[in-house]
């Protein structure tokens, strides 16, 4: 083709340096595999690195750390480690025989993979997409857009400060914007509970008097220039404004928490069924997708809450993708795991029921005393409170599996124990 | 100090811009009054983007005149002018077969304004074959294979480049105050944001501030009343859904809800019509509905889910509800060109030139220049490029190995070059680049661009703006732990 296009061959490349590709890729290069980490920025480490708030690592480490000192725990082995690093490198195609064009900062490179995990995360929904109506002044962004000019260019891009949407990011970005001397006026949630973690709402909007407005949303936005206001509005149970109950609030920032979408080009690019509900690919246990030695793995197969359970994530799809470049494959999955009564969605979709394995799930609708159990076994999991702002995680251990031999579906359901 | 030339022309949308770059054809000093940051971004901006095949505009207005002759001279300009623009041909369709005759009417109409190939077609496999995920209700349509779509900003953008390139000035965030008008040559004085320009003759283009700008000479013929018409804009993902421009049959006011491709791929449905006291173009929750459901009646089974935004544009209605082209009786050698509504973009070519002769006419000396280059190159667009081209493109250029704009894949060197080629906002670039179109919505991008340009501009990222010196990003530094 080109002049000087260079071409090279890969173990396992991943794409994505956040902290689920680098424990693919960690894992990959511990197991023996030659190992590509390919990421676009000019350092590793994702959307950690703008996350200078601590919380990470409960779950893994039994410790509090920041985003940055997280992610350090990863860079710095995987400097120590084998794996090629490649920064300020982009995709440019990606194809199901696992060969791609990468752009690099020397140019193109081709490579050929044995197997691919594409950790490629998650995007902010933006207002377009909740179709918010007015004037398109300046100030309306992302919330994680707004972290990354605080945290990461060391700017404030409003002083008085309205959210929508109660997700995680919005409420740390509240207490951060708070912290620099901001007003933080009001957070809005169209949900009648808020879909942010608990401990987020205490320590970010109770703990410094932010209102948080349930079952409200915003339905204008004034000022042909920059943001001079925006109009909140009650909605009703099937989430329909509230004719009436607008109330107009004077200020420069309207940030957006309004959910994240998995960054699912490349899975659509090689042919990966996607589900519907998580809008990331359909996969299995090992976070192997529909096209043989393609993985996903952490917020690019769904939206998860905890870096904790991503890093887990990124670990099983790098064995998985060591397995399958070592052998040419992997156990057959072909038990369907199915969302069953008040589960929105389980992840993985199938399991081959051979090896111990762990599913992540979001319920519909809030329930105290809950019972998780996969129907038709004796398999269940009890929690006082499930909310959908909140991931389950449950692990099916080996000496349970037997429970599973007969079955070709495995239904995930939430009911009241009592 | 004042600043003289032959001709100053206000405003810099399509219809200024097409007029400055025609003037720089001729031997003649031309400067461009804009009120604005940047070209194109009155009504030119938010529209339809149709270039329409000419039938809709009753026989004997000046909207029917300049209509079909602005259509045939699209060609040239895309190519000469290396825009975007499809001839892929127009549908109005009924699901009435009684109201045939509507559209045999349209056709008659066509006829009389020079429109070629217009056809009906009932035959339903036909009207599948031309757009297959039409609504099966559809009895019969008019197909007008001379319509087409076209990115109208990034046509003002080319006109702008093209004539600067020819020597005509543009003077920027110019907003013309007052205008003296004597009997000696130079007849005219401009006062302009402060600044003094004077000109022999004068073209108001000013869009819907025209009236007002014609008042500023005495003339008070005509008024312009803004009348808003919102839009979505669909993900690019469902591009090839839809594939002509579909109007449902025209009402008294507009041509009804379209649902169209865009020119830069996409499918955009819109506009309605509302008429306001003052320009705005806030986008309302009841107009967004009317659109969708008028989309929907078109194509019921459109996926609605990827809707990515939507903006709404503005229509500069004359009184008169005719374009007003000429000179004004109130003074000599000041030409209106107002109350451009659609079918505007399509007629500027026509208009464009035909200003230009009335110059002519009342005595402007036009002698070509020889110099003239009617051919303007875009900047290299990363996405269209084949991996031949892409690498010949990257080997060349450091900064084309930077993507910055991911979702529409737009590197950091054709960011650089919008910005030399005169961006001076984040939307600026946007319109030259595509980049904040995409998916994310400039989730991703926004704060490298604010680091670019304020970085090639010279200035602090806290004086970069989105579209105007008010549009500020960043209110102040963070207190870095202190």
């Amino acid at each position: 083709m080109n002049l000087k296009t260079k071409s090279i061959k890969k173990d396992i490349v991943v794409v994505g340096g956040g902290p689920a590709g680098m424990a693919a890729g960690l894992r990959g290069a511990e197991e023996g595999a030659d190992v590509m980490i390919v990421e676009r920025e000019i350092e590793l480490g994702g959307i950690l690195n703008q996350c200078i708030h601590n919380g990470f690592g409960v779950e893994i480490y039994g410790e509090e750390l920041t985003g940055p000192e997280y992610a350090e725990r990863f860079t710095s082995q995987i400097g120590d480690s084998s794996v090629d690093v490649r920064l300020n490198t982009f995709v440019l195609s990606m194809r199901p025989d696992k060969s791609m064009t990468l752009l690099t900062p020397d140019g193109l490179l081709e490579v050929q993979a044995e197997a691919v995990v594409l950790a490629t995360g998650a995007r902010e929904r933006s207002r377009g997409e909740i179709q918010i109506p007015g004037d398109r002044p300046a100030g309306v962004m992302p919330a994680g857009t707004a972290q990354e000019l605080i945290n990461k260019k060391g700017f404030l891009p409003g002083k008085k400060v309205f959210v929508l949407g109660s997700g995680d990011i919005g409420l740390i970005i509240s207490r951060r914007l708070t912290w620099e001397g901001a007003e933080v006026a009001g957070v809005a949630e169209i949900m009648d509970y808020p879909t942010g973690l608990n401990r987020n709402v205490v320590q970010c909007l109770h703990d410094y008097d932010i209102p948080l407005h349930l079952s409200h949303t915003v339905t204008d936005i004034y000022g042909s220039n920059r943001l001079e206001g925006i109009e909140l509005t009650r909605v009703d149970e099937d989430l329909q404004p509230v004719e009436g109950t607008e109330k107009d609030i004077d200020v420069d920032l309207l940030l957006l928490s309004v959910g994240l979408v998995p960054e699912n080009d490349f899975f659509k690019e090689t042919g990966v069924t996607l589900s519907q509900k998580t809008r990331g690919p359909v996969v299995d246990e090992w976070f192997q997708t529909d096209v043989p030695g393609i993985f996903g793995c952490g917020n690019s197969v769904h939206v998860e809450d905890l870096v904790d359970w991503v890093t887990m994530d990124g670990f099983r799809a790098g064995d998985g993708a060591v397995a399958y470049a070592g052998n040419g494959s992997l156990p057959e999955s072909e038990k369907e795991v199915v969302a069953g009564e008040n589960v929105n969605y389980v992840v993985p979709h199938k399991v081959s029921g051979e090896d111990e394995f762990r599913f992540a799930f979001r319920v519909e609708e809030p329930m105290e005393n809950a019972d998780i159990s996969i129907k038709d076994t004796d398999i269940s999991f009890f929690e006082q409170i499930v909310t959908p702002g909140e991931m389950e995680v449950k692990d099916v251990e080996e000496e349970d599996l037997s429970e599973l031999e007969d079955l070709d579906e495995l239904e995930v359901e939430v009911t009241r124990r009592f | 100090m004042t600043q003289k030339y032959d001709v100053l022309v206000i405003g810099a949308g399509v219809i200024g811009s097409g007029i400055a770059r025609e003037l720089s054809r001729y031997d003649l000093e031309v400067g461009v009054l804009e009120k604005k940051p940047d070209v194109g971004w009155g009504t030119t901006k938010a529209n339809s983007g149709i270039v329409h095949a000419g039938y809709d505009a009753k026989p004997g207005t000046v909207k029917a005149s300049f209509s079909a002759p602005g259509n045939k001279k699209y060609d040239e300009w895309a190519e000469q002018l290396s825009v975007p623009f499809k001839r892929m041909g127009s549908f109005v369709s009924t699901k009435d077969g009684s109201r045939i005759g509507k559209l045999e009417k349209l056709l008659e109409q066509g006829d009389k304004n020079g429109v070629e190939e217009l056809e009906i077609i009932t035959d339903r496999e036909r009207i599948e074959e031309l757009e297959p995920n039409i609504t099966e209700d559809v009895e019969a349509v008019l197909y007008a294979p001379d319509a087409g779509v076209v990115a109208p900003y990034k046509l003002t953008i080319a006109l702008f480049e093209n004539a600067r390139s020819n020597g005509v000035d543009f003077h920027f965030n110019s907003p013309v105050e007052e205008i003296d008008n004597r009997s000696e040559d130079p007849n005219f004085t401009v006062q302009a944001d402060g600044a003094s320009f004077e000109g022999s003759y004068v073209i108001n283009a000013a869009g819907v501030y025209s009236d007002e700008v014609a008042g500023m000479v005495g003339d008070d013929s005509f008024s312009i009343s803004p009348a808003r018409g919102e839009y979505h804009l669909l993900d690019s993902e469902i591009e090839g859904y839809v594939r002509r421009i579909n109007f449902p049959l025209p009402s008294k006011e507009s041509k009804g809800i379209l649902v169209t491709p865009a020119a830069e791929g996409s499918i955009i449905f819109g506009p309605n019509h509302q008429p306001l006291e003052e320009p705005s173009v806030a986008t309302t929750k009841s107009g967004l509905d009317q659109v969708l459901n008028g989309a929907m009646k078109l194509f019921p089974d459109i996926d609605t889910g990827k809707i990515r935004t939507n903006f709404a544009g503005l229509r500069a209605k004359a009184g008169s509800d005719d374009f007003v082209i000429g000179e004004s009786d109130a003074a000599d050698n000041f030409i209106n060109v107002a109350g451009i509504q659609s079918p505007g973009l399509t007629a500027a070519p026509a208009i464009s030139e035909h200003v230009v002769e009335l110059l002519g006419k009342n005595g402007l000396e036009l002698t070509e220049d020889p110099e003239f280059d009617p051919n303007r190159e875009p900047i290299p667009k990363f996405a269209d490029m084949d991996m031949e081209e892409v690498a010949q493109y990257t080997d060349k250029y450091q900064a084309a190995r930077d993507i910055v704009c991911r979702c529409e894949e737009v590197t950091r060197a054709e960011i650089e070059e919008a910005i030399d080629r005169g961006a001076t906002t984040l939307d600026g670039i946007k319109f030259r680049t595509r980049s904040r179109m995409g998916s994310c919505q400039g989730g991703f991008c926004t704060p490298r661009l604010i680091e670019i340009l304020s970085d090639k501009l010279g200035v602090s990222p806290k004086e970069v703006t989105k579209k105007n010196d008010e549009s500020y990003l960043l209110v102040e530094e963070t207190k870095k732990g202190e």
